[in-house]
């Protein structure tokens, strides 16, 4: 009986980290997606300094979450969404507005494909 | 830029060290989960059982052969496998209808000497894999079997008829004491202390039993058991 117990309390476990996770990786790719489009607003007024500082807030926030996300995500989604947000840093330190709307672009996309994959729907389950 | 040779050679090292982790503590889980799962040989897994122990074998083996996909996705299915596995058992064992949906039942294949054909079409089980599987257990002459049935993890266990059985000692009418459990009492050298204790036997009698055969310390004795009519057997190690 004790090891059914201990079953039943794993998968009770379980399906609480996945609860966890969607909640916690939903708002971190939230928090990501209304930087990168502030950082794309500001690149927009030209106002370069600011389109910086969200860029490099946005590579801290995803920095801070490295040891989650090498946990939970695959390694080529990290170091895509990695490679993109050097490439916005990039293109606010350069002041260029083409390659920043580019950099958000495909940063929206790798986020929602991230989104996608780890969301809980008929297509992901499919 | 390249990367430096050296630099090169410690990004190996350090791939080698994750795969070499990953696989220990992959192994670990299998194992645990296997050792909680109760089974100990292949013949005796029912249905389910085995589905689970190929699947785990699979799914366990992904993060080993890519880096890139994160351990947890190798180890939280082996888990919610053998979970779900242990308390199908448990449910099976309370409910014998859910037994029945998820094990079906034992079929007998033969009865009173005659073969059931419609049973054997049932569980496609052709004459030849009965014969087959007779001829497994020793029979050759289907004239001697009463009864064969085909359980649920897929043996075949045979009952002859009664003339056919080798005759028991109570049959014959002769008095035979009985063995008893032969019980470990040195092993590889080690005493088990616990089966002593369990046997109320005390280590100067153990020892006492050593000098009688020739030896001087448990460490010289390969194996020692003891049965229940007082029975010793006993191997020395060999001389190195």
């Amino acid at each position: 009986m004790k090891k059914e117990l201990a079953a039943a309390a794993l998968l009770l476990a379980i399906f609480a980290a996945d609860l966890w996770n969607g909640r916690h990786l939903e708002a971190l790719l939230a928090r990501m997606d209304a930087g990168a489009d502030t950082a794309l607003t500001a690149a927009e007024t030209e106002h370069w300094q600011e389109a910086c500082a969200e860029a490099v807030s946005l590579a801290g926030c995803w920095q801070s979450e490295a040891d989650y996300a090498r946990v939970f995500l695959r390694q080529s989604d990290i170091d895509a969404v990695a490679e993109t947000l050097s490439a916005l840093r990039g293109a606010a330190v350069g002041q260029d507005y083409p390659a920043c709307l580019s950099a958000v672009l495909s940063l929206h996309t790798r986020l929602g494909s991230i989104r996608d994959t780890e969301k809980l729907s008929l297509g992901s389950v499919f | 830029m390249k990367p430096q040779r050296g630099n090169l050679i410690g990004l190996e090292a350090d791939r080698m060290a994750v795969i070499t982790v990953r696989t220990i503590i992959v192994f670990l889980c299998i194992l645990a989960a296997m050792r909680l799962m109760g089974k100990r040989q292949l013949g005796q897994l029912e249905l389910s059982e085995l589905v689970v122990a190929v699947l785990i074998s699979d799914l366990a083996a992904m993060p080993l052969q890519d880096l890139g996909i994160p351990l947890l996705n190798g180890l939280v299915p082996v888990v919610i496998l053998f979970s779900c596995e242990l308390l199908i058992s448990w449910l099976s064992l309370k409910s014998p209808g859910f037994r029945r949906l998820c094990f079906g039942k034992p079929s007998i294949l033969m009865r009173d000497g005659k073969i059931l054909a419609r049973e054997l079409s049932k569980n496609r089980f052709s004459l030849d894999e009965l014969c087959e599987e007779l001829r497994g257990k020793g029979v050759t002459d289907l004239r001697t079997v009463n009864c064969a049935i085909l359980e649920t993890d897929g043996t075949l266990n045979v009952l002859l008829r009664a003339e056919c059985q080798p005759p028991t000692a109570s049959q014959l009418g002769v008095q035979t004491p009985e063995p008893g459990l032969p019980t470990a009492l040195i092993s590889d050298g080690q005493v088990e202390t616990a089966n002593l204790r369990l046997l109320g036997l005390s280590q100067s009698w153990l020892l006492q039993e050593l000098k009688r055969r020739g030896y001087t310390a448990p460490e010289q004795v390969y194996y020692m058991n003891l049965d229940g009519a007082g029975g010793i057997y006993l191997q020395g190690k060999e001389p190195k």
